[in-house]
C-alpha cells in the first residue's frame, strides 16, 4: 500500500523513532455523560434505516441500544413517519424509498432527550463511464461527470473485483486505485511511479473529488486499478456536506498511524456531527454503480 | 483623531520651548575599545544629578545637563565590560564618544536593565546576555535563542523541541519577531527543533512582553527585537562552531578601517550528507537539510551619519527525486524566510537621534509533488507566501534634562498568497482552491513622551494605525503607558497598559507530518485581532541578589483557530467558515530571581498563569485551555565557573526545567460510526467507531521536567579561542509525553521524543 516515496518518510521516522519511545498507558480519561447517538445515512432509492445507542467510552465499546425511543420523519415539512419501531439493536426501519432533492427531518425522543436533524438528499450527477483497458491487468476506467448540482459537496469513486472461490463469488475492494485528474483530493493519495503509463499518483481505497472543483468545469478524467481477471465494479458516492465532512474527518480521525506519520504536527481529529440534542450523523447520499466485465 | 493630531504637533512644539533651558547637551555612541562594535542598553550614570540613560540599539546615548555645574562625573558600564568614570569639565554642548574595555567574562544573568545606580528597570523587558545563549545546554548542542527565552517568566516553554513564542497567553503569531528591523515571520528550522536565528551573529537581544514601545505595532503579544553585530571595524576575525547536527561559519573585518565593516555567517545541517551514501543511488536521491546566511556592512560615514545594510536567508527543505529510464517522480516541500534591510541614522546638531529604515521580508512554505511518465507530465502545487515591504522612520528628540520625545511612522505594503493548490496534468492547470493574492498597507504614526528623574520613570505613547485592504479599512488607536517609581533604594514599582491590534492570522498546515503554518489575510469577515493588556510588579536588587515580579491581565478579541476542522481546511472553498472564531483572555504572575556571586550565577523564573479560549462553535462557548495553558512553568540555570584564568576558562552549566502538563486533546466518549455505507469496503483501520472530544485540550499531559548538563572548556590563545562543550541532555531519562495517540491495538500509548541524549559541540574563533 504504501509508495516507493513514503520509504523516505520511513527513514526520518526510524531517526524519530531511534531517539524517541513509546509505551502503554492506563489513562483517566476526562469523565462525561453518556449521550444519545443517532445515526443514519438516508441512502437515495433505499429505505429510511436510524439507529439509535447510547455511547460508549473510550476503552469500553459496550454501546447499548436504544429501543424505545419515538421517532418522527418529516419530508419537506410534512409528517412522513411517526413512532417508527425498532428492532433488538436500535434499528429503526421504514419501507419508505428515499428520492434524490427531497428534505427530511428528524425528531427522535428518548430518556426525555430530544435529538432533532434535517437534511437534503443531493441529486445525482450524470456519469459516463467506459472501460478503456491497456493490457490484460491494467484495467483503466474513463469518467465523465456532468451536471452536478449545488446540494452536492463531494463525490468519492471506489472500485471492487468480483472474484469466485469454492463457488462463492464476492467482491473484494480495489485499495490502491489510481487517478490522472489535477482536480482530484490529494488528502489520501501519493506519489507512486508503479502505477499504469500517464498515473502517477497512487489513492488509497477512494478517490474524492471536491464538488467545487469540478461542477463548473469540463470533468473527465481516468480511473485504473492493476487487476488480473473476474467483474469490475465502479461504485461512485454522491455525498452532501453532511456525509462529507463525517466522512473524511473519521478518515482522517481513524487513519492515523504513528508508525508511518511523523509525530511533528499530531492533532487529534474530531468529527463533526448535525444532530441537535446528541452525536451522530443524518446525512443524505446518492450511490451509483456501474459493472464491468 | 483628532486628539492624535493635537499630541503628534504639540509636543514637538513644545520641545523648541524647552530646549531654550540654560543646559547642555552631551551625546555621543559606546563602542568596543577593540572591535569598534556599538554597545547597546550600556548605562551612563550621572552622579552629579543622580539621573542617567542608556545607549540604544545603535550605542547612542544623549543626556541634558545643567549648565551651571562646573564638572560632572560619569559611570558607563555594560555587561562584561570594565565599568569606565569619566569626569568632564565643561560649558557646552559635547559629542562624547565612550570606548570600553572587555573585562573578565563575568557570565551574567543580568536580565534585565537593572543596575544599583538607580537607572530604573523597564516594564515587561528581557535582555539577554549573548554567553548564555552561547553556553546554556540546548538540544542537540546547537546554541539556540529560543531556547533560553524559553526560560524566562512569562514565556511558555511550550511543546518539547518546538521554536514557537508563546508569551503571556497568547498565539505564536501574535509576536514581531525583529531581525536588524526586518520582521521574521517564521521561526523554525529542522521541524522545529532549533531557530533560524545563528547565535555567533547575535549582538543584543531584547523580548518585551508588556509595555510595548509605541514605536512597535501590528502585533498583540511581544516583540522579539534581534540585532546582530556590526562586524569588527579595525581587524579580519571569524570563527567556526560545530555542533552535533549543524556547522557554521562567520567572517569579520574591516573593509575600510574604523569606517566599513562587515560580517558575514552561514550555517547549514549535514545529516543529509553524511547520510548520503546510505540512502541515495543512481534512481533514489533525497535531501534533508537547512542552511541560513546572514551578511551584514555597515558604514561610519562621520561621528553624526551611519549606514547598515543587513541581509538573511534561511531554507528548510525536504526533495525526494526517484528515476528510471521512463519515469521520473519528485517530491519537494520546505519553508523559507528571505529578508533585508537597509537603515540610515543620523545626530542633529541638536541632539535629536533620527533613523530611516527601508526592508522587505518574505515568508514562504511550499509542498510540491510532480510525475513524468514519457510524455505525460503531472503537478501538484501546494504553496502559500507572506511578502512585505515598509519604510519606517523615528526621531527621538531630547527635551530637557530628563525627558524627551519620540516620534516616528510606518508605511507597509503585505500581499499574501493564502494557501492555494494548483494541479497540472501534462499543460492544462487547475486552481483547486480558488484563493487569490490579498494586497493591503499599513500606515502608522506614533508619538511617545518620555520622562526619567531619579525616581520617576515614565513612558506614555500612542500610537495610530490604519489597516487598508481591498474590502475595508480599518484604524486603531492604541495608548501605551510604561512607568516606574523607585520606592527605595533597592525596591521599586512598575506598571505598564498597552493596547495592540494585529492585522493577519496564522494557521497550522500539516505537510506530510511536518509543522507548518500559512498566513492568513483579512478576508471576507475577518476582523482584526485586538488585545488589552495591563500588568503591574515590583523589582528588588541588593548586592548580588535580584527579583522581579510581574502580574498581567489580556483580553484578546477576534482569535482564531482550527480545532474543529484541523485537517488540511484549504482544500475547501469555504475555509473561512470552518476556521473558530473566538476570544481569548489570560493572566499570571511571574516571578524572576537572580544571584551572582563568587563565580555562581544562578536564575530561577517561576510563572503561574492560565491562558483561555473560547469561540462559539465549540463547546456552547466555554472558555476552553488555550494550547499552551501552562499552569506552573519553572526553570533553573545554574552556571559556575570551576577555573576562571586568563588563557583558559572551565565552567559548568545546568539547566532544569519543570512545567505542569501541557493541554491535550483525548476522547471522552465513542460511538458506532456509519461512515463506512459500503459493505464491501475493506479499510485498514484500527476501528470502525469514532472518538468524540467534549471539547478541545479536555485533558492534560503528565508534568514535564528536565536537567540538561554541560561543561565547556575555553581556551584563550594568542590567535584565537577555543570552546569545547560536552553534556547530556535530559540527564535522567524522563520519558516526557509528547502526544498521546491510539494505537494499532486500540489501546492508547504516549510518545516520548527526546529521552536522554548526549552531545557535543565546538566553537573556534580566531
Amino acid at each position: 500500500m504504501l509508495s516507493v516515496l513514503y520509504k523516505y518518510f520511513f527513514y526520518i521516522t526510524i531517526i524519530v523513532t531511534i531517539i524517541s519511545c513509546e509505551r502503554e498507558l492506563n489513562i483517566d480519561f476526562p469523565q462525561e455523560k453518556k449521550q444519545i447517538v443517532l445515526n443514519s445515512i438516508l441512502t437515495c432509492d433505499s429505505t429510511i434505516k436510524v439507529n439509535l445507542e447510547w455511547t460508549g467510552t473510550p476503552l469500553n465499546k459496550n454501546f447499548i441500544p436504544i429501543t424505545d425511543a419515538s421517532i418522527n420523519i418529516y419530508i419537506n415539512d410534512e409528517l412522513l413517519l411517526e413512532n417508527i419501531s425498532s428492532d433488538n439493536y436500535g434499528n429503526y426501519t421504514s419501507q419508505y424509498i428515499i428520492k434524490e432533492g427531497e428534505e427530511y427531518r428528524i425528531e427522535a425522543l428518548s430518556n426525555q432527550t430530544l435529538l432533532k436533524s434535517s437534511v437534503s438528499i443531493p441529486n445525482c450527477p450524470l456519469f459516463n463511464i467506459k472501460q478503456n483497458s491497456i493490457n490484460d491487468y491494467e484495467k483503466i476506467f474513463n469518467i465523465n461527470i456532468d451536471s452536478i448540482n449545488d446540494n452536492v459537496s463531494a463525490l468519492y469513486f471506489y472500485i471492487f473485483s468480483e472474484v469466485s472461490e469454492n463457488g462463492m463469488t464476492h467482491q473484494i475492494h480495489e485499495t490502491a486505485l489510481y487517478c490522472n485528474s489535477a482536480l482530484s483530493d490529494p488528502f489520501n493519495r501519493s506519489l507512486d511511479d508503479w502505477g499504469p503509463e500517464g498515473f502517477h499518483y497512487e489513492y488509497d481505497y477512494f478517490v474524492r473529488f471536491d464538488a467545487s472543483n469540478i461542477r463548473n468545469r469540463k470533468s473527465n478524467f481516468d480511473l485504473a486499478i492493476i487487476h488480473n481477471e473476474g467483474k469490475i465494479i465502479v461504485t461512485a458516492i454522491t455525498a452532501g456536506s453532511e456525509y462529507d465532512m463525517y466522512f473524511k474527518s473519521y478518515y482522517t480521525q481513524q487513519n492515523y498511524d504513528i508508525e508511518v506519520n511523523l509525530p511533528f504536527s499530531y492533532t487529534p481529529k474530531t468529527v463533526p456531527g448535525n444532530i441537535d440534542g446528541g452525536l451522530g450523523i443524518f446525512a443524505g447520499i446518492n450511490i451509483s454503480t456501474f459493472e464491468f466485465e | 483623531m483628532k486628539t492624535i493630531l493635537i499630541f503628534l504637533t504639540v509636543i514637538p512644539l513644545t520641545y523648541s520651548t524647552l530646549q531654550s533651558q540654560n543646559t547642555i547637551k552631551i551625546s555621543g555612541t559606546i563602542t568596543d575599545i577593540y572591535t569598534g562594535e556599538v554597545l547597546p542598553n550600556a548605562t551612563i550614570y550621572n552622579y552629579t544629578f543622580s539621573n542617567g540613560c542608556t545607549s540604544n540599539n545603535h550605542g547612542y546615548y544623549y543626556m541634558n545637563i545643567n549648565s551651571t555645574i562646573d564638572s560632572i562625573t560619569f559611570d558607563i558600564s555594560y555587561i562584561g565590560y570594565l565599568t569606565e568614570q569619566i569626569s568632564l569639565k565643561t560649558f557646552k554642548d559635547t559629542c562624547l564618544n565612550i570606548k570600553l574595555k572587555p573585562g573578565l567574562r563575568l557570565n551574567e544573568f543580568e536580565i534585565t536593565a537593572k543596575k544599583t545606580n538607580g537607572i530604573s528597570n523597564k516594564m515587561g523587558l528581557h535582555n539577554l546576555p549573548i554567553a548564555d545563549i552561547l553556553y546554556t545546554p540546548v538540544l542537540l548542542g546547537e546554541a539556540n535563542l529560543i531556547s533560553l527565552l524559553k526560560t524566562l517568566p512569562g514565556v511558555s516553554s511550550g511543546k518539547e523541541g518546538a521554536s514557537e513564542l508563546y508569551v503571556r497567553g497568547g498565539n505564536y503569531d501574535q509576536n514581531l519577531i525583529l531581525l536588524d528591523e526586518a520582521p521574521i515571520y517564521n521561526l523554525n528550522h529542522a521541524f522545529g527543533l532549533i531557530s533560524v536565528f545563528n547565535a555567533s551573529t547575535i549582538k543584543n537581544v531584547n523580548l518585551y512582553k508588556g509595555g510595548i514601545p509605541s514605536v512597535f505595532g501590528r502585533r498583540l503579544s511581544s516583540v522579539l527585537d534581534v540585532t546582530t553585530r556590526d562586524g569588527n571595524k579595525k581587524r579580519f576575525a571569524g570563527g567556526i562552531d560545530f555542533s552535533t547536527l549543524s556547522g557554521a561559519l562567520y567572517l569579520e573585518g574591516p573593509i575600510v578601517k574604523e569606517k566599513v565593516s562587515f560580517l558575514f555567517s552561514a550555517r547549514r545541517s549535514w545529516i543529509d550528507k553524511l547520510a548520503s551514501p546510505l540512502i541515495n543511488s543512481s534512481d533514489q536521491k533525497m535531501k534533508l537539510y537547512f542552511y541560513d546566511i546572514n551578511g551584514k556592512i555597515n558604514w561610519v560615514i562621520n561621528n553624526k551619519n551611519k549606514l547598515y545594510l543587513s541581509y538573511y536567508k534561511g531554507q528548510d527543505e525536504f526533495d525526494v527525486q526517484l528515476k528510471d529510464p521512463s519515469s521520473k517522480s519528485i517530491m519537494e516541500q520546505g519553508w523559507g524566510n528571505h529578508l533585508g534591510s537597509l537603515r540610515w541614522n543620523t545626530i542633529l546638531n541638536s541632539g535629536a537621534f533620527i533613523q530611516l529604515t527601508g526592508y522587505f521580508t518574505k515568508f514562504s512554505e511550499f509542498n510540491n509533488n510532480s510525475g513524468k511518465y514519457y510524455n505525460s507530465y503531472s503537478k501538484e502545487e501546494s504553496y502559500s507566501t507572506l511578502l512585505e515591504t515598509g519604510i519606517k522612520g523615528s526621531a527621538n528628540w531630547p527635551l530637557g534634562q530628563k525627558s524627551s520625545i519620540k516620534t516616528g511612522f510606518d508605511l507597509l505594503h503585505n500581499t499574501i498568497n493564502p494557501p492555494i493548490k494548483k494541479s497540472i496534468q501534462d499543460s492544462v492547470i487547475s486552481n483547486i482552491t480558488s484563493q487569490h493574492d490579498v494586497n493591503f498597507n499599513s500606515y502608522g504614526v506614533y508619538s511617545e513622551y518620555f520622562y526619567n528623574s531619579r525616581k520617576f520613570f515614565l513612558k506614555v505613547g500612542l500610537r495610530t494605525d490604519l489597516f487598508s485592504g481591498s474590502d475595508k479599512n480599518y484604524i486603531y488607536v492604541q495608548p501605551r503607558l510604561n512607568a516606574t517609581y523607585q520606592l527605595s533604594k533597592a525596591l521599586m514599582a512598575k506598571c505598564s497598559s498597552m493596547r495592540n491590534v494585529q492585522p493577519f492570522y496564522v494557521i497550522k498546515k500539516n505537510n506530510n507530518g511536518f509543522p507548518a503554518y500559512a498566513w492568513l489575510p483579512l478576508v471576507n469577515n475577518l476582523n482584526p485581532q485586538e488585545s488589552w493588556q495591563i500588568s503591574i510588579g515590583i523589582n528588588w536588587a541588593k548586592k548580588f541578589w535580584m527579583l522581579d515580579i510581574e502580574s498581567y491581565y489580556k483580553t484578546i478579541k477576534n482569535q482564531f483557530s482550527n480545532y474543529r476542522y484541523p485537517y488540511d481546511i484549504y482544500s475547501s472553498y469555504n475555509w473561512v467558515d470552518l476556521i473558530d472564531k473566538g476570544k481569548g483572555r489570560a493572566y499570571g504572575i511571574e516571578i524572576l530571581n537572580t544571584i551572582k556571586n563568587k563565580g555562581w550565577n544562578i536564575r530561577t523564573s517561576y510563572t503561574l498563569a492560565k491562558s483561555e479560549f473560547s469561540s462559539t462553535d465549540i463547546a456552547y462557548g466555554k472558555w476552553i485551555p488555550s494550547d499552551y495553558d501552562i499552569r506552573h512553568d519553572a526553570s533553573m540555570i545554574i552556571t559556575k565557573d570551576i577555573k576562571n584564568q586568563k588563557n583558559k576558562r572551565n565552567w559548568f552549566a545546568a539547566n532544569f526545567t519543570f512545567h505542569s502538563g501541557i493541554p491535550f486533546s483525548l476522547p471522552t466518549l465513542s460511538y458506532s460510526s456509519k461512515a463506512n455505507i459500503l459493505n464491501n469496503v475493506d479499510y485498514d483501520f484500527k476501528s470502525s467507531d469514532i472518538d468524540y472530544y467534549s471539547y478541545p485540550n479536555n485533558y492534560r499531559l503528565k508534568a514535564y521536567h528536565r536537567l540538561d548538563l554541560s561543561y565547556n572548556i575555553q581556551l584563550n590563545k594568542k590567535n584565537g579561542s577555543r570552546t569545547w562543550s560536552i553534556g547530556i541532555i535530559n540527564t535522567y531519562n524522563r520519558k516526557n509525553q509528547y502526544i498521546i495517540y491510539r494505537a494499532n491495538n486500540n489501546n492508547f500509548k504516549q510518545l516520548t521524543l527526546f529521552p536522554i541524549m548526549p552531545f557535543i559541540s565546538f566553537k573556534k574563533q580566531f
